[in-house]
């Protein structure tokens, strides 16, 4: 029987700012196969499904499905014409009810004159719930007393009931049991005995190959494959998700693993939210990378190693006897800390450039506790120069900046009070190459000058490009350590990442 | 032709950053022009009253304590909070102080400040420790005040000693409320507790982050605008010569109101200046005299601070950060 293309992407481009997400990507969904979506962090699987499924738009390419031109407006127009997504991250609302959770959005099936018939809508949901073969949830509890695991069942749920032809799953698995994965993996082979097709995205290398037809691959917003069941082997997705050369002077280019025995920051058995008794040690001198998947707690180890969040159980010790609870106890050890979410939590975007970079190094600027105002612009001018933030002055708010120049206005901030430990997390997200070499460069000189760097980060090439070591976090546990002059390749860590 | 687009672009930029900067130059400077219109407007309906020497007196003793009032709680308005509370602190601290005038004077003074930085530091720790918001907060231990006032005022009204009048004198007034202005000036511009409080009005876990202990601030600012208002409390009952259980009543609003004139924003931040307590009290006293001298009765003047304070909210809110007025 020939196979019936059922969605087409043509050409499809999408940039966010500076970042090229998608690059030119084509390919063909036939109907009733699992097309797996696989690719590193980044590489743009999450984009293109977010296009299908109406989400976004692309800035260039077309669309078509069943033969028709397909250009969905937003998510309830691709709704309505049968593509349907369950998203990577929680999408239920916690204070409503099962069933409100199951119909929302479209409460209009159930209202006579603006009111919403509960008792109808709950056996509306009772059914879409047994069509999805789920019996332990009663449509009339509040979503907030489920685990979960159950949340996402309602939102497989949803899906299903707008009886989808094609259904895009991205990343559900993870937050399912053995049983639940089971329950989707049935759906998903019913859907496409029907004649449908689902794109399955996922880490997980197995799980893709045992459950698609055919696996498209992603790196760096270009596809570089579709291979055939009988083509797939792990080795060869492997090579085609991160085959690239790391190139060498964009990246540190020594291959030595060179920094002092004294530890000066340590994390001792964190037990707090995902982490399970983590221990760190962070050397002067050393480039400390932290890995993992998103959810492994990699980034709450940096808020607890800084002090923004006291840990359930360990403590974090700086110079073997200080402990660190606060941020401002790890300020006075010079100890900064940049975090991943830069507008809310390392900048005062409304304020000056000046403020910025003042505001954690007011004891460096005030004589005798008062501050001139020469004082504060000289000290944050020359900062500013020092790492050439682009500004017309340092008066300008930091809202005016772009993504990179406001990333080094956080740099400035902690050079400029003297800080002997960063702990970065995520300190390239989001903003361009250029600026990107920039802090590699700073990086590199902050290491020389005897100063230690604990870089969080989800990209791996940017990980091995500049660490001593690497410690892997998996499911809240180390699960694996690296160091520069032993094994250092993408391969051997995913491995243990997954 | 890509390259003609980004010149476009970058000079549709740069003026939108002039433009910006102009509205933000003519946002700054209406206060000043608000000040200069309304002391023309309400020296000629007074038919030169205004102005005149024993008026001047009047206005010094009204912007007295609203200056006063205004230079404790602009601390807090820089982080984005209210203090709604500081009539009913007026109130109780003016009952106490004058039980304590009865001792000595100097103990009045200091029953009067203790006692209103013991409320704020009760409003601190209830917004800071228990996360109630700053409205609700202050709203709700207004009322305590005052009742605990309300009780201790049982016999209509508490009566000053005849030695302590020597106090009602302008000079001492003008001079505290000069000394008062450099002090909590230098404060909030020149030390690092004005910056830090702007800092919380800008973004709270930001300035958690920075290393700012911002429960401490929070707390030290709401125990100095009770102080203020613990002290103007004694000057009310210096003035009136007694305390009775309406003492302080609508101050909290009158300061409020005129910080809001100065130009202060209500979400606290960036355009927090401490000027604004400067012409912001002078705007107030010009407009609450110039209102009772121009005949209008009472209940309009209500009407009208009404509709000045919801337009100058609405004007001075930073809309940057939130969608909606808390």
């Amino acid at each position: 029987m020939e196979k019936k293309v059922l969605l087409e992407v043509n050409h499809i481009f999408k940039s966010f700012g500076i970042t090229k997400a998608l690059k030119d990507v084509s390919f063909k969904v036939y109907g009733g196969e699992v097309r797996g979506l696989i690719g590193e962090n980044g590489s743009g699987k999450s984009t293109v499904s977010s296009i299908i499924s109406g989400i976004q738009k692309a800035d260039q390419g077309d669309m078509v499905y069943e033969g028709k031109a397909y250009q969905p407006e937003n998510i309830l127009d691709a709704n309505s014409q049968h593509i349907c997504m369950i998203v990577q991250e929680q999408s239920t609302v916690a204070t409503i009810s099962v069933a409100a959770n199951i119909f929302i959005g479209k409460e209009d099936m159930f209202s006579k004159a603006g009111v919403v018939d509960s008792r109808k809508m709950e056996a509306e949901a009772r059914k879409a719930l047994e069509e999805v073969q789920i019996k332990h949830i009663q449509p009339g509890t509040l979503t907030k007393y489920l685990s979960f695991e159950d949340r996402k069942l309602i939102e497989i749920a949803r899906a299903f009931y707008m009886k989808p032809k094609i259904l895009i799953v991205d990343e559900t698995t993870t937050a399912l049991s053995r049983q639940g994965r089971e329950l989707l993996y049935s759906l998903m082979e019913r859907l496409c005995k029907e004649g449908g097709s689902v794109l399955f995205i996922s880490h997980d290398i197995e799980e893709v190959m045992a459950k698609s037809n055919a696996v498209t691959v992603l790196k760096d917003g270009v596809m570089t494959a579709t291979l055939e069941k009988s083509e797939f082997s792990e080795d060869k997705i492997r090579n085609l998700m991160v085959g690239r050369e790391i190139s060498s002077d964009y990246y540190r280019v020594d291959k030595e693993c060179k920094y002092e025995n004294k530890v000066v920051l340590k994390a001792e058995n964190i037990t707090h939210g995902m982490l399970k008794d983590v221990t760190v040690e962070l050397h002067k001198g050393e480039i400390l990378g932290i890995g993992g998947l998103t959810e492994c707690g990699m980034h709450d180890l940096g808020k607890l190693m800084f002090g923004v969040m006291k840990p359930e159980r360990g403590k974090v010790v700086f110079n073997g006897s200080i402990p660190v609870t606060t941020p401002s106890i790890a300020i006075k050890n010079h100890i900064g800390y940049m975090s991943k979410n830069r507008d809310t939590e390392a900048l005062l975007t409304t304020l000056s450039i000046q403020d910025n970079i003042c505001v954690s190094g007011y004891q460096e600027i005030s004589q005798k506790g008062i501050i001139t105002a020469r004082a504060e612009r000289e000290f944050s001018g020359k900062w500013a120069n020092e790492i050439n933030v682009k500004m017309s002055s340092v008066k300008a708010s930091v809202n005016s900046l772009s993504g990179g120049n406001k990333q080094k206005v956080v740099v400035a901030k902690w050079l400029a009070n003297g800080t002997e430990i960063f702990i970065m997390d995520c300190p390239t997200r989001g903003i361009d190459v250029g600026v990107k070499a920039a802090i590699y460069r700073l990086m590199e000189r902050l290491k020389a000058e005897g100063k230690s760097i604990l870089m969080i980060s989800e990209e791996l090439t940017e990980l091995l490009g500049m660490s001593d070591r690497i410690i892997i976090l998996k499911d809240g546990r180390t699960a694996g350590e690296f160091r520069r002059d032993e094994v250092f390749t993408e391969q051997k860590i995913i491995e243990v990442m997954i | 032709m890509n390259e003609k687009i980004l010149t476009l672009k970058e000079n549709n930029l740069k003026q939108k950053e002039n433009s910006d900067e102009r509205k933000q130059m003519l946002l700054t400077s209406v206060p000043v022009i608000v000040l200069v219109l309304m002391v023309i407007f309400f020296e000629i309906v007074s038919e030169g009253r205004l102005l005149s020497l024993r008026n001047i007196d009047a206005l010094f003793n009204s912007m007295f304590s609203i200056a006063l009032g205004a230079s404790g709680v602009a601390f807090l308005m820089a982080q984005g909070s209210l203090d709604f509370s500081m009539g009913g602190i007026v109130g109780l601290t003016a009952a106490l102080s004058g039980f304590a005038a009865g001792v000595s004077p100097v103990l009045s003074v200091v029953v009067g400040i203790i006692t209103g930085g013991l409320c704020g530091l009760l409003n601190g720790i209830i917004h800071a420790k228990f996360k109630v918001s700053a409205i609700i907060t202050t709203l709700s231990t207004a009322f305590i005040f005052r009742g605990i006032q309300g009780t201790l005022i049982t016999q209509g009204a508490v009566s000053l000693p005849g030695s302590m009048m020597f106090l009602e004198d302008t000079t001492i007034k003008v001079t505290l409320m000069m000394a008062v202005f450099i002090v909590c000036g230098i404060f909030y511009t020149k030390t690092k507790t004005g910056k830090f409080c702007k800092a919380i009005g800008a973004g709270e876990e930001a300035s958690h982050q920075s290393g700012i202990k911002v429960t401490k601030y929070k707390i030290g600012c709401f125990v100095l605008s009770g102080a203020m208002a613990g002290l103007v409390g004694f000057f009310y009952l210096v003035r009136a010569a007694s305390a009775s259980a309406n003492t302080g009543s609508g101050f909290e609003f009158d300061v409020l109101l005129a910080m809001l004139l100065g130009g202060m924003p209500i979400s606290g931040g960036s355009g927090a200046r401490f000027r604004s307590v400067i012409i912001g009290s002078l705007i107030m006293t010009v407009l609450s005299n110039g209102m009772i001298l121009w005949g209008l009765d009472s209940v309009l003047q209500q009407f009208i601070r009404g509709i000045i304070f919801l337009v100058s909210v609405s004007i001075s809110f930073d809309r940057r950060n939130i969608t909606t007025i808390v």
